[in-house]
């Protein structure tokens, strides 16, 4: 698994809150035996028009904010069914953090197992940044895992909160199974002794 | 948004806060119900018995007691679909599936159906739908689809009359 510990990305600003796994990743795509492939179907609804051709007025499409890889949004982001593909889809787009006023639990879990880091910031402070991105063309953050801290370049610094465990697993880069794996000599030895 | 059958469509002007009161505005859009009006008064065009949520044998059951002797509206089209293979031999055995489909309703194979519209069965867009189903985000029974999530008895009950009615007022045959 990716691990994450600083990142300096373009921002930007989905102003909605509520969204569900289902606008993230509609239900149609989920028959995939990979955990890639999902990239190009993320907010498909809201990318895409009936057509197939791209939604000039979602925000995901415009010129300027092309190779973001910080995801701003409204509160409780990732409600709904649990489906990781969700975050497999933000991750393949190309988001390596996402900053909310709160986000679902399930879905929050699942992007630590897969290598991306939810940031959770109260409602006036991811208001204050939606604000920023939107007057300043080309607007960054540098993310700090091991700090806690996320600035930008023109004065905004706060600080964030992480699970203990959940930071460790991130900036090792482990997952469940590789967590597991760390033990892979022990586990050998046991297989060896029970083989028959 | 959760209502009563005995009550009426929210107004979005009452909402707590303008976050809300857009997300009331932009569900009442997508499902185009008018605020104020009467439960009772919204029609449907499909009726949705099945999902792991809501189709065991005694969801069965009860909606069997619900539809026995009626037949549903002819605007409606209604499938019934087991919740698994043993639910599906238990419904046939005490049959279950006749009352169902004497009354018009299609009974099917176990699977999830139009639980989450994986498969060709789908709303068309604008359709609406009494769903026994867990989730009525958007599209999420097909692009465009109006999801509204009532129980096995209250999908029969409105598959019957053509809209969502009061089930405790219910006639039983």
């Amino acid at each position: 698994m990716q691990s994450f510990k600083k990142h300096t990305g373009l921002v930007v600003p989905l102003d909605r809150a509520n969204v569900d796994t289902d606008q993230i990743i509609p239900k149609q795509f989920l028959k995939r035996i990979e955990r890639t492939g999902f990239g190009e179907f993320l907010f498909f609804d809201w990318r895409y028009l009936a057509d197939g051709t791209p939604n000039p007025d979602f925000i995901l499409n415009k010129s300027y904010y092309q190779g973001a890889s910080v995801l701003v949004a409204g509160k409780n982001f990732g409600c709904g069914s649990s489906r990781e593909h969700a975050p497999w889809a933000l991750a393949e787009y190309g988001f390596r953090a996402i900053i909310a006023p709160s986000f679902a639990d399930i879905f929050s879990n699942n992007c630590f197992k897969n290598g991306m880091l939810p940031i959770v910031l109260p409602e006036v402070v991811v208001g204050e940044i939606m604000q920023r991105t939107q007057e300043n063309e080309g607007y960054k953050l540098s993310i700090d895992l091991e700090a806690l801290t996320i600035t930008d370049e023109i004065g905004l610094s706060t600080t964030f909160a992480v699970s203990e465990f959940q930071r460790y697993c991130l900036l090792e880069g482990l997952d469940d199974i590789g967590l597991t794996l760390r033990h892979e000599d022990a586990i050998k030895a046991y297989e060896d002794a029970r083989a028959r | 948004m959760v209502v009563p059958v005995s009550g009426r469509v929210p107004d979005p002007a009452e909402a707590k806060s303008a976050a809300d009161r857009q997300a009331a505005e932009r569900a009442l859009e997508y499902m185009a119900l008018t605020p104020q009006t009467s439960i009772e008064e919204i029609a449907i065009n499909r009726a949705f018995i099945g999902s792991c949520t809501n189709a065991r044998i005694e969801d069965l059951r009860a909606a069997a007691r619900v539809v026995k002797g009626y037949r549903i509206s002819s605007s409606v089209t209604a499938l019934v679909v087991p919740g698994s293979y043993d639910v599906k031999q238990e419904a046939e055995r005490e049959g279950l599936d006749r009352i169902f489909s004497d009354a018009g309703f299609e009974w099917r194979e176990p699977g999830c159906s139009m639980c989450l519209g994986m498969n060709p069965d789908i709303l068309e867009p604008g359709e609406r739908c009494a769903s026994t189903s867990n989730r009525n985000f958007e599209g999420r029974q097909g692009r465009g689809g109006r999801t509204h999530l009532v129980s096995p008895m209250m999908a029969a009950a409105a598959a019957i009359k053509g809209h969502f009615t009061d089930i405790r007022k219910w006639e039983f045959k």
